[in-house]
């Protein structure tokens, strides 16, 4: 090994040293990235909850706030906003005798719903709105029973749970009518006469037995399985995004500076400036889409309270359209089919209005929507949004389809971000570029 | 890329004396006049925002008609300002500057373009500071940010009257000519 201690070769070994230890690190921060895939998306969550907050900060510190207060401040404010949100979700999610209820409760709304519409006899004859639509909408509804409709195994949960808590009380029970008439319904509308449950008590009985012994097993396996592992483990990622919240509102700029020092001299002020742009049209952006969805959110909130949706399900509902509505186009629909799926199942509310009843409440829980979107489309957005970066409409479908294929929800709702970071970056970039004549 | 240049890169990814020229970085900037009314507890807020670059001999800092973004201090080395000459072949070198000189502070207020070159003309270590950092730095240090626009204005009205008085020196002298 040459060991000469003269400037050029002791830059020649600090080049190769560096090269070196420059190729390892990427490759192990590749192999690093996919293993640990599942933190990815809790780190970007706490960075961009920061990145929002940071004019927060910003203005506490004009306040003579110290940058540690108001940190700690909004960190207290992020932590509980997280717990009251999944405090609420997870009120809100059934558990698994809750969901087979409300598929129950949707298949039967569904049917009585669009009978009623349609107006269909015994004979299978209805209105004129079904001798126009009928054959289109049939087949639709036919899948969708079909997809509603429990097979054997949870109709025997249902079933088990219902002789468990109200043995024979159970047929005053209107979920369980409305589980035996979705029974017959299916069985008669796949031309074979329905079982009735109840009918034959000791085949009921070997059947009771036989799914007793079927729920035991699943809640045993439930348990050695680990629901408590699965929470923990999901709880023990989402803890990353606390913590990249924190060190990403404490950070001075070290970060920034970091990164800039791997910039060759000849594109240092270039490089700041894209930076810059860059955090400026993306803040905007960003800041701007939070903005319009918490308006979209808080919208609905009081337009589905106003019409007597209980205000825990209205906030649910509202939190949920208001977070779709980050996704182009898709957003909206996700909003209107919770919307409606709720209003469709929904049965003891109390409305402000006496002419809401739960006969037209579909069309109300629309119509808020609707009123919602005409408020977004004609202020939230052109107020807040502005000049914000604007896409071409078919390049966002494409975007958001591409981002579901690759990442399901996720990658739906990161899409359009992305993209947006993409074209502000090569748009900037260029623009740069030419202005310091290297283009 | 220079292989001068190239070990430049190195020494700002991988500087060997980097708390070295963090522990003379403040005492650098107690001496540019923009920061002269700083307390050397507002010095370290700022230092938070300069971005230390090493410049190897011959290396360009900035260049003539390129957009202004930053201001350069210089920590250590030497620095030639100049523009191209009409008459000779080489630039015609207006100033050079030493440890503490500061250059382009006009980039601090917008990005017009760079008036002159400046070229490191030994190993140079310079101190930087971008008009982006200093907008944001001001939104939240209103009091350090006053100070330092106060003597930034101060600074540019001394360099207009010099402008002035060369200008008239140079117009009387053409009246004298005549």
């Amino acid at each position: 090994m040459n060991l000469q201690y003269d400037p050029a070769s002791r830059a020649r070994r600090r080049q190769r040293f560096v090269l070196s230890f420059s190729i390892l690190g990427a490759v192990l921060f590749c192999l690093l990235a996919w293993a640990l895939r599942e933190l990815i998306l809790p780190i970007i969550v706490g960075a961009l909850v920061a990145y929002l907050c940071n004019p927060i900060l910003s203005w506490m510190r004009r306040k003579h706030l110290p940058k540690g207060m108001g940190v700690v401040v909004l960190l207290t404010l992020f932590s509980l906003a997280i717990t009251q949100i999944s405090g609420q979700i997870r009120d809100a999610m059934p558990d698994e005798q809750g969901e087979l209820e409300l598929r129950v409760r949707i298949q039967y709304k569904l049917n009585e719903r669009y009978l009623s519409l349609m107006q269909l006899d015994q004979q299978g004859k209805g209105n004129l709105l079904y001798t126009l639509i009928g054959e289109e909408i049939e087949p639709v509804r036919q899948r969708l029973n079909k997809v509603l409709s429990l097979p054997e195994e949870e109709q025997g949960i249902y079933e088990q749970y219902y002789r468990q808590y109200y043995d024979e009380k159970r047929f005053d029970q209107p979920y369980y009518r409305y589980f035996q008439h979705n029974i017959q319904y299916y069985a008669a509308s796949q031309g074979r006469e329905a079982q009735r449950p109840g009918d034959d008590v000791s085949n009921e009985l070997r059947q009771g037995d036989r799914f007793e012994k079927e729920i035991d097993s699943s809640v045993q396996e439930v348990d050695s399985s680990g629901l408590l592992a699965t929470l923990g483990s999901i709880i023990s990622i989402w803890l990353a995004a606390p913590f990249v919240f924190l060190f990403v509102l404490l950070d001075d700029g070290d970060i920034k500076k970091g990164l800039v020092t791997l910039v060759p001299n000849r594109y240092f002020e270039m490089a700041l400036t894209v930076i810059d742009n860059v955090d400026k049209a993306l803040g905007r952006y960003l800041r701007g889409t939070f903005i319009e969805c918490s308006l979209v959110g808080f919208t609905l909130m009081i337009g589905l309270f106003l019409i007597g949706i209980e205000a825990k399900w209205a906030f649910l509902i509202g939190s949920v359209a208001g977070l779709a509505n980050a996704i182009p186009f898709l957003g909206p629909a996700i909003g209107l089919i919770i919307g409606l799926l709720y209003a469709l199942i929904v049965e003891d509310f109390s409305p402000l209005f006496s002419f809401i009843s739960t006969d037209n409440i579909l069309i109300w829980v629309a119509i808020v929507i609707g009123v919602t979107q005409l408020l977004d489309n004609a202020f939230f957005q052109p107020v807040v949004l502005g000049n914000a970066v604007s896409l071409h409409p078919l390049v966002v479908i494409i975007g958001v389809m591409g981002g579901s294929i690759l990442l399901g929800f996720t990658g739906m709702l990161f899409a359009i971000p992305v993209i947006v970071i993409f074209k502000v970056v090569t748009g900037t970039l260029i623009k740069e570029m030419k202005a310091y004549q290297i283009i | 890329m220079d292989k001068r240049h190239l070990n430049a890169l190195w020494d700002n990814i991988f500087s060997l004396n980097r708390d070295d020229d963090q522990d003379s970085l403040l005492a650098i900037l107690q001496q540019v006049p923009i920061f002269a009314d700083l307390s050397l507890r507002e010095l370290k807020r700022l230092k938070a925002i300069i971005h230390l670059r090493h410049y190897a001999h011959g290396e360009r800092i900035f260049q003539i008609g390129h957009p202004g973004a930053a201001m350069f201090i210089i920590q250590s080395g030497r620095v030639n300002i100049s523009i191209p000459s009409s008459a000779q072949q080489e630039d015609l070198v207006l100033a050079s500057l030493y440890p503490g000189a500061f250059m382009g502070e006009l980039a601090l207020l917008d990005d017009s373009p760079r008036s002159a070159t400046a070229i490191a003309m030994e190993d140079t270590v310079m101190l930087a500071l971008f008009r982006s950092d200093l907008d944001k730095f001001l939104d939240k240090e209103v009091v350090i940010g006053s100070k330092i626009l106060k003597a930034l204005a101060k600074v540019i009205g001394q360099r207009l009257r010099m402008t002035n008085s060369q200008l008239s020196d140079q117009k009387e002298q053409t009246r004298k000519g005549l």
